[in-house]
């Protein structure tokens, strides 16, 4: 899983959002780090949605623009949960190697 | 669909639209108006609106998502571009075999490096290395345009330009073809492919020296293997 899918799949972990809404929402989460391009953003959704990840939730008329929310959908949620058990086991393992280094 | 019913409120807006149009009409038809909206939620400054244009980055962005989308899997075009980039490769496979089979047989050198290429590439491609593959089929076309510039501008002869070309055309298809998200191509046939035709490519110079004929022979050979063969009508495996 792309760092980007893995921050737009937290993004809608928290609530469904729409394409700017989650554009602010990977920036605020990475703090500042990943910023994500329109190109690149539907790119990823398209994807999420490929794999059943990501699905589109309601449409809304935001001062006369088209604002359409996506959700996470079940199996986001496991894929989630399953790259975080990863990326904690990764981190875990890191840490207590260089805490060994540190005590030498 | 809503918002796009009045037509562009500015410049800008239009501006975004027209960057749009890299993509397919079916994909703007569905998202065109969200992906405005997006674009312009952080651009509200009316000078900007009337004068501004979309960054360079926004643009390569959906530069990039218009290939993904129309080289996608089960696309025509997508589908026809790998086919064209695995074909092309094989022929390059076969012209490098066909310089070590000549040199053994009649003598004179071979260029190693363009069938280490050639290999890179086609192994790159059909183990879902696709990183190696694009450095190998760009680092081929640039020498390829090379050489052919310093013909046409020593010699004023056009034909180098020809027999360069299918270089060119086998690096762009590999280019627009094997984006992030396209389907590998099937193991099972297309090392099949390669094999035969280089062995034939290979038999043929053993019994008739290098010359035009035996090059555009390499070609013949490939294509007609690939025909026969049909490694499209295997069942390709998604990378990632």
């Amino acid at each position: 899983m792309s760092e980007q899918a893995f921050l737009v799949l937290t993004a809608l972990a928290e609530e469904p959002l729409h394409g700017y809404a989650i554009v602010r929402s990977v920036e605020v989460l990475s703090e500042g780090r990943v910023v994500l391009r329109v190109g690149t953003l539907y790119g990823v959704l398209d994807r999420l949605v490929a794999d059943g990840w990501a699905e589109r939730d309601r449409e809304e008329v935001h001062q006369g623009r088209l604002r359409r929310y996506y959700r996470l959908t079940d199996a986001g949620v496991r894929a989630l949960s399953a790259e975080v058990a990863r990326l904690s086991a990764n981190v875990r393992a890191a840490s207590s190697v260089l805490r060994a280094r540190e005590a030498r | 669909m809503s918002g796009g019913g009045d037509g562009p409120r500015s410049n800008l807006e239009r501006r975004y639209r027209a960057l749009l149009r890299l993509l397919p009409r079916r994909y703007r038809a569905e998202r065109e108006e969200e992906m405005v909206g997006i674009f312009l939620a952080g651009r509200g400054d009316e000078l900007d609106l009337e004068h501004g244009w979309p960054g360079w980055g926004e643009a390569a962005a959906t530069a990039a998502l218009a290939v993904r989308v129309r080289f996608r899997a089960g696309a025509p075009a997508g589908d026809g571009t790998r086919l064209v980039a695995m074909a092309g490769l094989v022929g390059h496979v076969v012209l490098a075999a066909q310089d070590v089979v000549s040199a053994a047989r009649w003598g004179g050198g071979w260029w190693a490096w363009s069938a280490v290429l050639a290999l890179v590439a086609f192994a790159g491609l059909l183990t879902g290395r696709v990183l190696p593959a694009r450095v190998a089929v760009s680092v081929a076309a640039l020498w390829s345009v090379a050489v052919a510039g310093q013909v046409v501008v020593a010699a004023g002869d056009f034909w180098p330009v020809l027999v360069q070309a299918p270089t060119w055309v086998t690096a762009a298809a590999v280019w627009l073809g094997f984006h992030r998200e396209a389907p590998r191509p099937p193991r099972a046939r297309w090392p099949a492919v390669a094999a035969v035709s280089a062995a034939i490519g290979a038999a043929w110079v053993w019994f008739t020296p290098l010359s035009p004929v035996a090059y555009v022979g390499a070609w013949l050979v490939t294509t007609a293997v690939v025909v026969v063969v049909r490694p499209w009508a295997a069942a390709p495996a998604r990378t990632g």
